[in-house]
């Protein structure tokens, strides 16, 4: 338990985690939030949409 | 409650809100963490369908007991809608954990405290719906269904609050792990995860209301 924990902060001081940067620096990060943010502005249309249809069912009653 | 049948201005608040934080969570800086690498960013994901399910359930059990003083069928539909959505946000926030979990823990079950603890919490939410399904007459099963809300919101408290704090534990904040402050206290995770939580509970309010306002239409008050 002791030695993973000296090894655990070693690391973090050492700075060797390793993350994504290569990722990033290709730009595909981008692609991934493009995907993500069609799917949730998709989302936010459709709620938007419904939220509209029940007030004019609503209005109509 | 009410308020938010009325108003539009925070359903809007909470589209900025994820937009940003979809933006924000993929592409700030964090903390470089062990084990956790980039994956990090899904904090702002799945713990708020936590804090979520929590907000949820906090306005069904007001309503329970409201429901109990005002005998008012709206307030019982307001009660159990909220527990309906505030489940759903639990079971997408056991799910992202559990997916979450194969990549970190190396297994989506490590028979974790917290997550032992919330499958029981989630479980005796299901069994509120098992029990409204028994009942045939209205006004018992409010009643009946308002008293059980109320005993499964104070079983939270234990169950996601203490329990998991009390012995070893994988999750960041419970047994003996240090909270994810001492990783972000001067970092950006924190200006993601805020709105996040905001967004995420806006969001779930404003189904509950979606739901609601249809059962209203159709007088089904299982909407």
């Amino acid at each position: 338990m002791l030695n993973f924990l000296t090894t655990f902060y070693a690391n973090i001081l050492l700075g060797q985690i390793p993350m994504a940067d290569a990722f990033r620096s290709d730009g595909k990060i981008y692609v991934v939030l493009a995907i993500m943010l069609i799917l949730l502005i998709g989302l936010f249309y459709y709620l938007f949409r419904l939220d509209r249809k029940i007030k004019d069912l609503e209005n109509r009653k | 409650m009410n308020y938010l049948l009325r108003t539009n201005w925070w359903k809007w608040l909470s589209a900025i809100l994820l937009v940003y934080v979809f933006i924000g969570g993929l592409l700030f800086p964090v903390p470089r963490l062990p084990i956790l690498n980039e994956t990090v960013r899904v904090l702002h994901f799945h713990v708020p369908m936590w804090f979520g399910m929590i907000f949820l359930y906090t306005g069904s059990v007001i309503h329970a007991i409201k429901y109990l003083s005002n005998g008012q069928m709206k307030t019982d539909l307001f009660s159990t809608q909220l527990a309906a959505v505030g489940t759903f946000f639990g079971i997408m926030g056991m799910v992202t954990g559990m997916f979450w979990a194969t990549f970190t823990w190396g297994e989506p079950w490590s028979s974790d405290p917290k997550q032992n603890a919330s499958a029981i919490a989630l479980l005796i939410y299901f069994a509120y719906f098992v029990l409204r399904g028994s009942v045939k007459d209205e006004q018992q099963r409010a009643r009946l269904s308002a008293v059980y809300n109320i005993f499964a919101f104070a079983a939270l408290i234990p169950l996601l609050f203490i329990l998991p704090r009390l012995t070893d534990s994988l999750h960041p904040g419970n047994g003996g792990n240090p909270g994810f402050n001492t990783y972000d206290l001067d970092s950006n995770l924190r200006l993601v995860f805020y709105p996040a939580v905001i967004g995420w509970t806006l969001v779930g309010f404003w189904i509950a209301t979606l739901k609601i306002r249809l059962s209203l239409l159709t007088d089904d008050l299982d909407a």
